[in-house]
């Protein structure tokens, strides 16, 4: 009888460490849920994949963005933010290589974080095949809305030179 | 009797809709407070005073500023640049900004897109320079105050 007793307090113990650890195993945290985001954006990016590109976007007309070039000088909002990738399947994989920098995630509350990051493009130039190299960097705002996280505002400038 | 009634059911009417009334007019809203906040970001610039700069900022914030010496990102809030900045009289450097729209992302935070005109005016040289800014700032209202988390403010791009 003591036996049992002592079988059954040992099941109990060990149903009890997993089900205290199996969910941890499994669950990614915040910041790494965050920055899958942000290694999708730079894996769209590279490989040109412009579904990808736009599922991780908020599409909401609250939607924002601060390119780092003349075409994205002032406040784009909405729909465009998204579409403006679309130029992305038109061009060769190779075309854009991004390579993501020292990104830095801060989660702010339980359904908002920023990341800081740079980002070091080589451009190749489909037809000429000559290379330009630029260095730019970047604050993301993620939400977290309906359980997934979404970019809900890009701000990207080039690094300063003067 | 009947009158008595009336009159002291119209008496608590008018109190219950003098409550509802009364702190909505007094009381801010969110946005307006962080649109408080970035004035008093401009009225310290105008008026060279530190303390007031100082009084915008979580002792948490990050940035990303214009200048090549602001270009990686900077931890904590750089009082040395605006001591250095401040030690021109008041009216040295003019900020102005505008455009500037809120956006709420949970209770006690929020995010604020805009523009800013920066105009120097050398006190030895004539000759005034502006440049202008587009900015991104994150706010977070700490200890019943909105502050400064994260900002990032570039040049206009030209290419």
């Amino acid at each position: 009888m003591r036996t049992r007793t002592f079988v059954g307090l040992l099941s109990c113990m060990c149903l009890v460490l997993c089900i205290y650890v199996a969910p941890a195993a499994n669950a990614a945290s915040a910041e790494e849920e965050v920055m899958q985001v942000m290694n999708n954006w730079f894996k769209a990016f590279n490989t040109n994949d412009y579904q990808l590109m736009a599922s991780l976007w908020w599409n909401s007309p609250k939607l924002t963005k601060f390119g780092p070039d003349k075409a994205g000088t002032f406040l784009l909002q909405g729909e465009p933010v998204i579409t403006d990738w679309k130029f992305l399947p038109a061009d060769p994989v190779g075309t854009y290589a991004n390579s993501l920098r020292h990104p830095l995630v801060t989660i702010l509350d339980d359904n908002v974080a920023i990341i800081t990051l740079y980002n070091s493009q080589t451009y190749t130039d489909p037809k000429t095949k000559a290379q330009t190299v630029a260095l730019a960097r970047g604050t993301f705002v993620v939400q977290k809305i309906n359980g997934k996280w979404l970019i809900v505002h890009e701000h990207a400038s080039k690094l300063p030179t003067e | 009797m009947r009158t008595k009634n009336i009159l002291g059911l119209l008496v608590c009417i008018a109190l219950v809709f003098c409550f509802y009334v009364t702190p909505s007019a007094n009381a801010a809203s969110a946005e307006d407070e962080i649109l408080q906040l970035v004035d008093n970001f401009d009225k310290a610039i105008n008026t060279a005073n530190y303390e007031l700069m100082a009084s915008l900022y979580s002792p948490k914030y990050s940035s990303f500023g214009p200048p090549k010496s602001l270009a990686y990102l900077i931890k904590g809030w750089d009082g040395e640049m605006w001591k250095k900045m401040f030690k021109h009289p008041a009216g040295t450097y003019n900020s102005s900004s505008h455009n500037n729209e809120v956006t709420i992302l949970a209770e006690n935070l929020a995010m604020v897109t805009g523009y800013s005109t920066i105009t120097f005016y050398p006190p030895a040289v004539k000759e005034e320079s502006s440049e202008l800014l587009r900015s991104t700032s994150i706010v977070q209202k700490i200890g019943g105050k909105w502050l400064f988390i994260h900002g990032h403010t570039s040049i206009l791009p030209t290419e």
